[in-house]
């Protein structure tokens, strides 16, 4: 760069020897806020007028759109009626503006017009007679609909002065005589009047948020029980909680915080959908898998006795909760619930014979508990004193652990071992107790509230949530599938990723809504929210296993053969060496993945499921609120855009954080 | 088979430590497993199709439809059979898909270069843009615009763009093309153009290389495939007329229809593809090294050969794989026009014909299989060209 004569400091006569000089400030104009305005937007004539036409265009869109969304918006109210007052007489004023006597004067039919002047002037003459005839009627629907808000009490204050000072019902009749009477000036005169009036409603004709604020809890959660909306709303807080530990590694307390959000997805079915997870046969389940965890500390032979003593701290308790959950709350009576059971069976036999599983599999109610519940009360009946053995230990050592604390003779160390059974065996006396009474048993157990109530910003989340967490891993699964030695699990494997891939996603929501019950078996059917869970989820993976191929790919052979020759199993190979590497290399993918299955949870709504979407059309159809499209799409995309942006955002976070390569830092 | 190798693992522990016996045993399991999933799906819809008294086959494909359709390509009335309406779809598909994508391409490439301008404010006003335009769902854009569409005003005060165009809630009303006899020589001269093009490319590529001269191919060529139609069209002695709309009582008469639903989808699936491709395109330029621009000036070429020659052949290498599968989703979105009552492939034939007709499985099994089709044409031609261009490795 070239420094003007000016800008070169004065030479001060002094000499200085080589290399001594002092360093010179850096031209005037090349730092700060002017030296980054010339670098970014006016470094050359074409920058400059590129900067220019920007700044023009972004003026032409911005500010209409600001004027429209906030200044002129309208968010008082119960109804649509200020907004529609707002409208009104904002057109009053747009007409009488619009009108031009000149216009309303032409005569087609003059001398010396061509045939195409003619067609020009009788159309110019026609909007001008159009606006002039319309206005008295226009004034009579602004009164109507400002009699209608008088009537409810809910006419804005700013209204009130403006409407004693016009007083446009008396002016009403006059505009109408004008106006029949072809009284150009007298019209333009009353025009001038209501002139504060239009000037009122030019600051009310904006965004029209009360459609919004009116039907918020449809948006958010649909039809879902209007007396149990705590429980979406306790479930959102739950995900607040459950997903940062999950995102953010540096989090304090992290270890612990994983504990709830690996809890979290069976918590928030229950208390979204009513059905206690541990029903039925699942009860079984997870009895059987405690029993198993349980034994197991004990029966792995490579851990010391104090290990095995730790783990059984943090276990038992977990245990004994688990297992209240599976065996009910009322232990006591699992004898007689069993006896009755037991009887039942021969005739459950019958049942159990034909088959008919129950109508809705997401919500197990029904037949599939009569046809388990024999098998399952004699498992509990053999299973319950366990679950006393268990209790009565871990409340003995609370017990003797909060004595000894108390009596000054417990160590720091052996507090710390024995306080989940202090907390485990306060917290299971108190639901024994609890659960005694009827009430509390009426309390605890949370009404069913089916996924056909569910809708807007729930379903939507539920979808975008469990398709995000199943699609993960099964894609990975399909990617090594796609990258096995196997024939034809890679035959299987390319066979579905490339067919799922090559159609529509409705294609595969309509399969899922109309062919599904035709692949079970008569009487056999899945609920309709759950059909299209499975689609979009199995469509995701397709996607992600593609996004994991190409991470796998990009890992070096030497890797894999590496941990071949240092003996590692397939698995172990995958888990701990390639599948690290390969996963980091694709988070953009796989976010990306993640990003398009939130916006395509959207196509639920095709099939009839009430997304945050379809509310916005549901509402734009509704007879009260016909006319605000731009409210609900803008309010249904404001939601949209912050979440995919979110992760997008995340993502790069992410990438920077894993970043081990031989970038910037 | 099974059972003999169960027998033998009995017998000694070393075949379970065989890699080649698992891999057979997994494999037949996985065989087994599919193969009984499949069989149980199989039976099932057999015996739940007999149970609701429905046949089976494509039969149903010449029945008469009995609906009637807007948006046709083809003549299409009530008395049409499904098979026609079918191919009523799979035209509107095709022909929203083809627009798009040329839309979408344009635009997408505009953007993606605007992004990388120097000046500070436009990179961030597109880049804003982009970013809305990606994070918010197509099915919701395409709704928008739709309403939008609609909440124009009315046929009888339709806007009037002059030329015969006009612009109302019902659509884009344009004059339509009459053909008149002698009209085939224009496409004639317009095919002899293009051949004489690409034959101009080969002779001066092959005159480069021999002599070093340069041709101006790319505007003779303009000006050939411009020229030579229109002297045509004027030799033949003007053969088209144009037919244009008049608004009557019940909307317009005469004149070429574009319907708004048509309008929405096309907007929607253009302007959304194009916000990926500005990525896409962005990304490619990018990822060609400074170095490449610094050499090419440094052999003496000027700023716009090297952006030919040099930034564009590499940065092509990047961008085609992924504007294939750009390309591809946006054909495949265009099934999103059953939303608004596009009559596409999906709304034809999954939807009325599915519902009239109760033919579940073949209704989406061909849908399906059309979408493939499409899905593994467009990836064929595009791995065509995708080699031509990708680097030549030994």
């Amino acid at each position: 760069m070239v420094m003007s004569e000016s800008q070169v400091p004065q030479d001060d006569g002094s000499t200085y020897a080589p290399g001594q000089h002092p360093d010179l400030p850096p031209p005037p104009g090349t730092v700060g806020l002017i030296g980054w305005l010339r670098g970014n937007l006016f470094s050359g004539p074409i920058n400059t007028v590129a900067t220019l036409v920007t700044l023009v265009l972004l003026y032409l869109v911005i500010v209409p759109i600001a004027n429209w969304a906030v200044v002129d918006s309208v968010v008082t109210g119960e109804d649509r009626r200020v907004c529609d007052l707002g409208r009104t007489s904002a057109l009053i004023g747009e007409n009488a503006r619009a009108f031009d006597p000149e216009h309303y004067a032409l005569d087609p039919g003059a001398e010396g017009l061509t045939a195409r002047q003619a067609a020009r002037v009788r159309v110019e003459q026609m909007a001008a007679r159009s606006l002039f005839l319309g206005s008295p009627s226009l004034l009579g629907v602004f009164l109507d609909r400002y009699a209608q808000t008088e009537q409810a009490g809910l006419v804005p204050d700013s209204l009130l002065p403006v409407m004693e000072q016009v007083r446009p019902a008396e002016l009403a009749p006059q505009l109408a005589e004008a106006v029949e009477t072809d009284n150009v000036p007298a019209a333009l005169e009353i025009y001038d009047e209501l002139m504060p009036l239009a000037a009122w409603g030019d600051s009310y004709d904006g965004a029209c948020w009360v459609v919004i604020k009116q039907r918020f809890t449809l948006f958010m959660v649909g039809f879902y029980d209007r007396d149990q909306l705590w429980r979406p709303l306790v479930a959102f807080l739950g995900l607040l909680i459950a997903v940062p530990p999950l995102l953010f590694a540096g989090m304090p307390q992290r270890p612990r915080a994983l504990w709830f959000s690996a809890a979290y997805p069976f918590v928030a079915y229950w208390l979204l959908t009513g059905v206690e997870l541990a029903h039925g046969p699942l009860r079984l389940l997870l009895g059987l898998l405690v029993l198993l965890a349980a034994v197991a500390p004990f029966a792995w032979s490579g851990l010391t006795a104090r290990s095995r003593l730790l783990v059984f701290s943090y276990l038992a308790p977990v245990l004994a909760v688990a297992l209240f959950f599976a065996f009910g709350p009322e232990p006591l009576v699992g004898f007689e619930q069993a006896r009755i059971a037991t009887e039942v069976t021969p005739q459950m036999a019958e049942v159990n014979s034909r088959l008919t599983v129950g109508q809705n599999i997401a919500l197990p109610t029904g037949p599939v508990d009569q046809i388990f519940s024999g098998r399952l009360y004699l498992l509990g009946l053999a299973l319950s004193p366990l679950w006393w053995m268990i209790f009565g230990a871990l409340f003995l050592w609370g017990l003797r652990a909060v004595l000894r604390q108390v009596a000054g003779q417990a160590g720091e160390a052996e507090w710390r071992a024995a306080r989940p059974a202090v907390v485990a065996a306060a917290l299971l006396s108190a639901m024994i107790l609890f659960a005694g009474n009827q009430i509390s048993q009426d309390t605890l157990s949370l009404s069913v509230v089916g996924t056909d109530k569910w809708g807007g910003l729930l379903a939507t989340m539920v979808t975008g949530l469990v398709g995000i967490t199943a699609s993960l891993p099964i894609g990975i699964l399909l990617a090594l599938g796609r990258r096995s030695r196997l024939p034809v699990v890679r035959a299987l494997s390319v066979a579905f990723i490339e067919t799922v891939r090559g159609v529509p996603l409705i294609t595969i929501l309509f399969m899922s809504s109309v062919m599904l019950p035709l692949f079970l078996p008569e009487g056999m059917n899945f609920d309709k929210f759950l059909r299209a869970l499975i689609g979009v989820a199995l469509f995701a993976s397709a996607y992600m296993a593609e996004v994991v191929r190409g991470g796998l790919q990009a890992i070096p052979k030497g890797q894999y053969e590496a941990a071949d020759a240092l003996g590692l199993t397939y698995w172990k190979n995958m888990r701990l060496v390639v599948l690290p590497q390969a996963l980091k290399i694709v988070i953009p993918g796989i976010v990306n993945t993640f990003i398009g299955l939130f916006k395509d949870t959207t196509l639920l709504g095709i099939i009839g499921i009430l997304d945050l979407l379809q509310v916005a059309k549901s509402t734009n159809s509704d007879s009260n609120w016909i006319g605000f499209f731009q409210e609900t799409y803008i309010f249904v995309g404001a939601i949209f855009f912050v979440f995919c942006f979110t992760m997008s955002r995340y993502s790069i976070y992410l990438e920077k954080k894993l970043e081990t390569g031989h970038g910037r830092r | 088979m099974a059972v003999d190798s169960a027998e033998r693992a009995k017998l000694g522990s070393s075949l379970w430590t065989d890699q080649r016996f698992r891999g057979l045993l997994f494999q037949a399991l996985t065989i087994g497993v599919a193969g009984t999933f499949l069989a149980f799906i199989i039976s099932n819809t057999a015996s739940n199709l007999a149970a609701r008294g429905i046949a089976s086959g494509f039969g149903f494909l010449s029945i008469q439809a009995g609906y009637e359709l807007d948006n046709t390509l083809i003549p299409f009335g009530p008395t049409d059979s499904h098979g026609r309406a079918f191919v009523v779809g799979l035209l509107n598909t095709l022909l929203v898909s083809a627009v798009g994508v040329v839309i979408a391409t344009v635009v997408g490439f505009i953007l993606g270069v605007l992004r990388l301008t120097p000046n500070w404010l436009l990179s961030k006003a597109v880049y804003w843009y982009v970013e809305i335009v990606r994070n918010v769902p197509l099915l919701l854009q395409i709704y928008f615009w739709y309403s939008v569409m609609i909440a124009l005003p009315q046929v009888r005060n339709a806007v009037d763009l002059g030329i015969g165009v006009f612009i109302s809630n019902r659509g884009l009303q344009a004059p339509a093309p009459i053909l008149e006899p002698g009209f085939s020589i224009v496409p004639l001269a317009l095919l002899a153009a293009i051949v004489g093009a690409i034959a101009l490319v080969r002779w001066a590529r092959k005159r480069q290389a021999a002599t070093g001269q340069v041709f101006p191919v790319f505007r003779v060529n303009l000006a050939l495939i411009l020229l030579l139609p229109v002297i045509a069209y004027l030799a033949a002695g003007r053969p088209l007329g144009f037919e244009i709309p008049v608004l009557g009582n019940f909307g317009f008469r005469g004149g070429f229809t574009v319907t708004p639903e048509f309008v929405a989808l096309l907007l929607a699936l253009s302007f959304y593809t194009a916000a990926f491709i500005a990525e896409i395109v962005r990304a490619g330029i990018l990822a060609i090294s400074h170095g490449q621009t610094e050499a090419a000036l440094a052999l003496g070429l000027k700023p716009r050969w090297t952006m030919r020659l040099i930034i564009i052949p590499q940065a092509l290498r990047v961008i085609v794989p992924p504007l294939t599968s750009q390309y591809l989703n946006l054909t495949k979105n265009s099934s999103l026009g059953v939303a608004i009552g596009y009559a596409e492939l999906v709304a034809t034939l999954s939807g009325i014909t599915l519902n009239q007709t109760g033919q579940a499985v073949e209704c989406i099994a061909l849908t399906m299989a059309v979408y493939l089709t499409i899905s593994l044409s467009i990836s064929f031609v595009m791995n065509l060209y995708n080699r031509r261009i990708a680097l030549v490795e030994r």
